[in-house]
């Protein structure tokens, strides 16, 4: 990236980074996704529109392909150095480029007023003429189509030279429309891509980008992160919840694949990520977004619960590699890095992604207090994820209960038995059950396929929810990972060089199953998760224990590990975590930006800003603040919405405000006292905070 | 390019060397044009292997002039005498300078049918090495050979968050959609040394050939690939110029 600002990132592009900046100016409307369109680059990928949870015929699914739609694309007269700037505020993606001796601008975005409609439109001098009108490729109608579902376009694309500005221009509008499952009605659905064009071709292309962008400025009002003293954390962080924002619709389900709909990585597949990263900052920042992430769930728990008797168990067991169908599509075999076959057994062995949809629901829920969605789908998600733990728990002769074969979010270790986060998720889980079948809208029996919830069954999720061991020794303060662990080689991650590093694939699968290097935070994800559940005084046991066995293997580790650190003040390193997570992806850490964007790491970003630095959350019912601001930072502010209304929280090292449009339930710090407020002021004490 | 030179020495390689000649010339659609050199001072050949078009002059001077008319798409000749480790030095002069790619055969090879080849690509993260390969591979394929690449990470190189398994399918797409974006390419991603392992690659799979871009810069301490590759490679080479 060659300038950031608060609101806007520059890329010089050339031809080694084409790619990865098709990657980052994706432009989304949260359903249908289209990459950045370098000029002058026109391949296969360049143009790629791809849609949420609309996939392809392959045995193991990946994203469909969409049509070819109207798209900027130029051709051998272009330069191909170029910029590209992203406009985060106003949604803009726009491209300056010599053609012909002369400059021309090309602007494109993915209208947040008008579902589905893309817009690109390249503006010149009059005397480039149809050199700017080549920059612009137009397109007709086309349907792309799978056994699993299709996608529709219909493009306008109109050239105009206008003489009082003096300006060669040339618009072109898509409209995309989709579907899943057999494409019956292709038909229908192409008249319907042609239907939505009809009527974005209503407004001018002024009065399209007007609208969209006053969309953009809405939303910012309501969810931007400040940090005005660092204007390059700022946008870094701002470019985080951008991509956030775009990767869910409202409407609907939302199937939030690994890469969203920005690249083929991960074929689209809907992870954990998406359940324990993304959802909570979309519950915060745009609340409707997070509920149709949640609703892809809902609709799969049929598949989760046919899973569940198909492996002899209750409940519902969700996969943990999720496309349409909500069947397990996690690859069986993978290859090592010397050309061997190895097993992948997350599928199978990667069961905490049950709890890991519970939790999800319920964070939703604390974030928004959405009462409808509550008692519906969340109580199912709940109950049947309860089910699920109740069946799975084996219960040794000494009463005490136990999962083996698993593995818990450190993959390096494989078919182990008791993984503390695994165990842990499981009890919150059946405990969380049994307390929220307990409430007054849980009064009258649930029927099931399993049956009446009753009394007798609520009572059996909390007793195996409390045999369920969790590795946690209270005479050293802390958790063993799973059962054995710390009878592994006592290998440091930093033995093996700087982390953040690929421990497995540098030790290989066998030696790396014999140490005690993690891939990432795993009994310290507990923590994260979970902070008012362990136990009293083990949090930085903990992490000072498993934070020098941590590789950071994975792009989830950076962030989580930010938060984890800010909220114990050791702020240094926090900052330094936070950016290896916020330049993961605009500087392509990974080597894989250009395959799509990393959105469990922007959802972990939002994180660890919200819960890190911010300590905010919700808590018992009330939203919890205990912010631990770096010095250098100046001040924070967070917009976010909780329980629907709007709420401001600004804090620097030594002051916090909080602002709410309506009084809300908050606590502060250490204290357990809730505030019913609309405004608050507390300054930094030696301890605490202290209430102005 | 209308030309593929068969470079033809008269050893046992000749015949090999004449059929994998004849076969990319048919492949590419150019004419083949068999040639062999000889020394001023040697006597003539009463029969020209293959009928080869005899130039004289130190042959890797001649060879190498040959190499360099504008209408020549590629050579083919063989790099070792029968049980030689070492390559023949006219061999290694004309490697070293040619200006188009060759197809170098080791002893014993019975040749390269270039619609039918299985070829195996190294390539470092170069995209100049790969831009520069690239009217070559596209050549090939249309020619009907099969292209695998093949990377090799450091432990230095190898990317943070790479586990095994799922992200190194990720990662290897990435590098194929990068380096040589042509969907009928497979790639594959290894540790360690590739002058080391190189061979070991090239036998996991049935691969009749290996495609290496490199700088011609035989100089100390440079090539170390492709020099291992010359003197223990059982199957050829094609080595492709690119600029230094």
């Amino acid at each position: 990236m060659d300038h950031i600002d608060g609101w806007t990132l520059t890329f010089d592009l050339d031809a080694s980074n084409r790619r990865i900046i098709e990657a980052l100016t994706s432009m989304g409307d949260g359903v249908f996704g289209r990459r950045g369109l370098p000029l002058g680059h026109d391949d296969v990928e360049s143009g790629m529109v791809l849609a949420s949870g609309v996939f392809d015929g392959s045995a193991v699914p990946e994203l469909l392909d969409g049509p070819v739609a109207a798209r900027a694309i130029g051709d051998g007269r272009v330069d191909p150095d170029q910029t590209v700037t992203l406009d985060l505020r106003n949604g803009l993606v726009t491209s300056r480029v010599r053609i012909d001796g002369g400059t021309a601008t090309v602007e494109q975005f993915a209208s947040a007023a008008l579902d589905g409609v893309h817009v690109t439109e390249a503006t010149g001098p009059v005397d480039l003429g149809e050199a700017v009108f080549s920059l612009v490729a137009p397109a007709g109608t086309g349907t792309a189509t799978s056994a699993r579902g299709a996608i529709a376009a219909a493009s306008h694309t109109a050239h105009r030279i206008d003489g009082r500005a003096v300006a060669a221009r040339v618009t072109a509008l898509t409209a995309l429309t989709s579907l899943t499952g057999p494409p019956l009605e292709q038909q229908d659905l192409e008249r319907a891509a042609v239907h939505r064009l009809n009527a974005a071709m209503q407004s001018t292309t002024v009065e399209l980008r007007s609208e969209h962008a006053a969309v953009w400025n809405r939303r910012w009002d309501s969810m931007a992160i400040d940090v005005p003293d660092r204007p390059d954390v700022e946008a870094r962080i701002r470019f985080a919840q951008y991509h956030l924002l775009t990767s869910a619709g409202i409407e609907s389900e939302a199937a939030i694949g690994a890469r969203g709909a920005t690249g083929h990585a991960y074929r689209g597949h809907v992870f954990w990520d998406t359940d324990v990263f993304v959802v909570p900052a979309l519950a915060a920042m745009d609340a409707p977004r997070a509920r149709s992430a949640l609703i892809y769930r809902f609709r799969r728990l049929a598949a989760a619960k046919q899973r569940a008797r198909t492996e002899g168990r209750h409940g519902a067991r969700f996969p943990w590699e999720s496309a349409d169908s909500g069947e397990e599509v996690a690859p069986t075999q993978g290859t090592d890095l010397h050309g061997r076959v190895v097993p992948i057994k997350t599928g199978p062995q990667e069961i905490h992604i049950v709890a890991d949809v519970a939790w999800s629901a319920m964070q939703y829920v604390a974030w928004t207090g959405d009462i409808a969605f509550a008692r519906g789908p969340a109580t199912d998600l709940l109950v049947e994820t309860a089910r699920y733990w109740q069946s799975r728990v084996e219960r040794d002769a000494d009463g005490t209960g136990h999962l083996r074969r698993v593995i818990g979010p450190d993959e390096y270790h494989e078919s182990v038995a008791d993984n503390a986060f695994t165990n842990a998720m499981a009890a919150w889980n059946l405990r969380a059950a049994a307390q929220w079948c307990s409430a007054p809208w849980c009064s009258a029996p649930m029927h099931s396929d399993d049956g009446v919830i009753d009394d007798s069954e609520r009572d059996r999720w909390q007793a195996t929810a409390d045999a369920l061991v969790d590795g946690y020794d209270p005479t050293l303060m802390r958790h063993e990972q799973f059962e054995g662990y710390y009878d592994l080689d006592a290998v440091l991650a930093g033995g093996l060089g700087t982390p953040p590093l690929p421990a497995d694939a540098l030790l290989g699968r066998e030696r790396i199953a014999q140490v005690q290097v993690i891939k990432q935070p795993d009994v310290l994800m507990l923590h994260h998760l979970l902070p008012d559940e362990m136990p009293k005084r083990s949090f930085e046991p903990d992490l000072d224990f498993y934070l020098p066995r941590t590789a950071h293997g994975s792009s989830l580790s950076p962030a989580i590990t930010a938060s984890l650190l800010a909220r114990t003040g050791r702020l240094d390193e926090a900052v330094h975590w936070l950016d290896i997570a916020l330049r993961l992806d605009l500087d392509d850490i990974s080597h894989t930006t250009a395959g799509g964007l990393h959105l469990a790491t922007m959802g972990g970003v939002w994180q660890a800003i919200a819960n890190g630095f911010l300590g905010l959350r919700p808590r018992n019912g009330s939203l919890h603040v205990d912010p631990r601001v770096p010095a250098d930072w100046g001040t924070i502010t967070l917009r976010c919405t909780y329980h629907g209304v709007p709420v401001v929280v600004s804090a620097s090292a030594e002051k916090l405000r909080l602002i709410a449009s309506k009084p809300i339930d908050v606590t502060i710090g250490n204290d357990p006292l809730m505030h019913r407020r609309t405004q608050l002021v507390a300054e930094r004490t030696a301890q605490d905070w202290s209430l102005r | 390019m209308t030309r593929v030179l068969a470079l033809l020495d008269g050893s046992p390689s000749s015949p090999a060397v004449h059929r994998t000649a004849k076969s990319l010339a048919e492949a590419l659609g150019v004419e083949l044009d068999p040639v062999h050199a000889r020394r001023p001072d040697d006597p003539p050949h009463e029969h020209p292997p293959n009928h080869a078009r005899t130039v004289i002059g130190e042959p890797e001077v001649v060879l190498l002039e040959e190499l360099g008319a504008p209408d020549v798409a590629a050579g083919v000749l063989g790099t070792r005498a029968t049980h030689a480790k070492a390559v023949g030095h006219v061999a290694l002069d004309i490697i070293a300078a040619s200006p188009v790619p060759l197809i170098l055969l080791p002893p014993g090879n019975s040749g390269l049918e270039a619609t039918k080849a299985r070829l195996l690509v190294p390539l470092d993260d170069s995209l100049s090495t790969s831009r520069a390969l690239r009217p070559v591979i596209d050549a090939l394929i249309a020619a009907g050979a099969e292209i695998r690449i093949v990377h090799f990470f450091d432990s230095d190189s190898l990317p943070p968050f790479v586990a095994t398994g799922e992200d190194i399918r990720v990662l290897a797409e990435e590098f194929r959609r990068s380096h040589l974006p042509v969907d009928t390419v497979a790639c594959d991603l290894r540790l360690g040394n590739p002058a080391q392992h190189m061979i070991d690659v090239a036998t996991e799979r049935p691969t009749d050939a290996l495609v290496i871009a490199w700088g011609q810069d035989l100089g100390p301490g440079r090539a170390a690939i492709i020099r291992r590759l010359l003197s223990e490679s059982p199957i050829p080479l094609i080595v492709v110029p690119v600029s230094r």
